[in-house]
């Protein structure tokens, strides 16, 4: 089984990691969204009981796939929740859809009035509400969805596309239990390690979620100017989770997933399309057909995050350090800095420090062991 | 073939030769020479898998505590600040007087301190911290302990277990 590699083997992936373990949510903050959502949940449901119809509540995307970069300055983490009523299509109209999930959300807002911790405001989005919070670090996106009877997967929706005009079959609890199963196998071990340790399973962060979690900080950097061309997270966490093959380095797997991305993505017919792996009618790429543009300046993203990946690659710790800086902040990277050299010494302190190798590189392997001592100096 | 005493007291130097020797067997490609009791070496260290090579060099005169420079690539700075761990003139410091003399055989020492140094340079640039650990000058500049060998001979017999002396 693949193992990850120990931070004398391979200190960039040490630097990266621990970089990104900086910008995992905290299991306090995972732990007061995860009661804010269940609080709206409950609302929900109770207004859907109020009609007679079921209502299941769970979250979707980056937070139940562990993928999600806390934000740069004063921007809220996304949390995405899925709203599904248990009706059929025939039940329901998709504005009337929309509409009762808001109005039970408008509810939520006046209910929760003067609660400090309580949403403040309720905005309307295309397909989904959005309760804004100025004093936490989420915000909450509730999609209205209904049951998909057509569908194999007991997990299937429907929901409205964003003109409201169409349903869309989309499986999101599939498309997580499916991204789990592609990171192994590093998975199983992780998982094993939480479990033994009992660490709860979604704090579990594999080389898939970091890869992930890399292709999405570098592209909210490169298209901060050019929101509308943005490739939606969605897409790079299929790609990256369809051509991910195992590889126990981060930067390394960002480079193989870069580059096997149209192994993927077809063009059948002249149409692009990169099939939902769990719901085959969903195309992740269907924008591409419309704007062109959106797929030329994607590309132009892959070579770019490329090419500075491979600049990284192959400078020294201290230029990877500065590069690693200007894509996720000093603070982050100067912490997991600071634990990769703090790993040394305590090697060291523990004499399990050598060198070895033809030009005296520090391991953990076989060579000379690195006697304590003490840096000096006149400075 | 000299067997370094780490008793206390008057262990013997380890000839130069001796030292040229154990170097270039330790690390590939790199060579030196030994004259008038003078010893020069470099050798091409790469302290981390992701780090850069760098050409390192050690001259020492016998008996006495060695000067330890990077040839290449000129090491970096911070602005405005000195490169933390050295002598004037760059040179490192790797140890406190009272854990080397010339009795220690310096591929198993002064060697492995090179790389474990470059390590904490390549994270010191970037971030201004330095997590080798170590002795704090706090700007004091007075205290030149070793600071070029002659003391660092003297200090041989004099083994200290102060942390701080």
């Amino acid at each position: 089984m693949a193992v990850a590699p120990t931070v004398t083997e391979d200190p960039l992936n040490a630097l990266i990691d621990g970089t990104l373990q900086q910008l995992d949510i905290t299991q306090e903050m995972h732990q007061s969204a995860v009661a804010e959502y269940q609080r709206v949940a409950l609302h929900l449901s109770a207004a859907g009981a109020a009609d007679g119809i079921d209502v299941y509540v769970h979250p979707q995307g980056s937070f139940l796939l562990g993928t999600g970069v806390l934000p740069m300055g004063r921007d809220q983490f996304d949390i995405d929740l899925v709203c599904r009523y248990n009706l059929v299509s025939a039940q329901t109209t998709r504005p009337l859809l929309k509409q009762r999930a808001g109005a039970a959300l408008g509810e939520y807002l006046s209910l929760t009035k003067g609660d400090p911790t309580g949403p403040t405001d309720l905005k309307e989005c295309a397909r989904a509400w959005t309760l804004l919070y100025t004093q936490r670090f989420f915000h909450l996106d509730v999609l209205p969805a209904i049951r998909d009877d057509g569908a194999s997967s007991p997990t299937a929706i429907l929901l409205p596309d964003r003109d409201l005009a169409h349903w869309q079959h989309s499986d999101p609890l599939g498309f997580a239990a499916w991204f789990v199963q592609r990171t192994q196998p590093a998975m199983v071990l992780k998982a094993a390690e939480a479990y033994v340790a009992g660490v709860p399973h979604y704090t579990v962060r594999t080389v898939l979620h970091r890869i992930v979690q890399v292709l999405k900080r570098h592209r909210d950097l490169y298209f901060r100017d050019d929101m509308d061309n943005r490739p939606p997270s969605i897409l790079l966490t299929t790609l990256a989770a369809l051509a991910y093959e195992g590889n126990t380095n981060i930067y390394s797997g960002v480079i193989d997933v870069a580059n096997h991305v149209y192994d993927y993505i077809e063009s059948r017919a002249g149409v692009w399309w990169l099939p939902n792996p769990v719901a085959e009618s969903e195309n992740f790429v269907d924008k591409w057909n419309k704007h062109h543009v959106r797929r030329m300046r994607f590309d132009a993203w892959l070579g770019s995050l490329v090419a500075e990946v491979e600049v990284v690659r192959k400078q020294n710790l201290a230029m990877a350090t500065k590069q690693l800086q200007g894509l996720f902040g000093e603070e982050p990277v100067n912490k997991a800095a600071a634990r990769v050299g703090t790993e040394y010494r305590e090697l060291r302190g523990r004499g399990a420090l050598s060198i070895g190798g033809p030009a005296a590189t520090l391991t953990t392997g076989v060579g000379t062991r690195v006697r304590e001592h003490t840096f000096y100096g006149t400075r | 073939m000299s067997t370094p005493s780490t008793g206390r007291g008057k262990a013997r130097p380890i000839p130069l030769l001796v030292q040229l020797l154990q170097l270039q067997r330790a690390v590939a490609g790199s060579s030196g020479t030994v004259r008038k009791n003078r010893m020069t070496w470099s050798g091409r260290i790469q302290p981390s898998p992701a780090s850069i090579t760098y050409t390192v060099q050690i001259v020492a005169l016998h008996g006495q505590a060695p000067d330890i420079t990077v040839l290449d690539p000129p090491l970096e700075k911070r602005e405005g600040e000195a490169l933390p761990h050295t002598f004037p003139g760059d040179r490192l410091c790797v140890y406190r007087n009272d854990e080397w003399n010339p009795s220690k055989p310096m591929a198993t020492t002064l060697l492995p301190w090179i790389s474990e140094w470059l390590v904490y340079y390549e994270l010191w640039l970037p971030t201004g911290e330095w997590f080798g650990g170590g002795h704090e000058f706090r700007g004091d500049r007075k205290r030149t302990p070793a600071a070029n060998g002659r003391s660092a001979a003297s200090a041989r017999v004099r083994v200290s277990t102060d942390a701080r002396h």
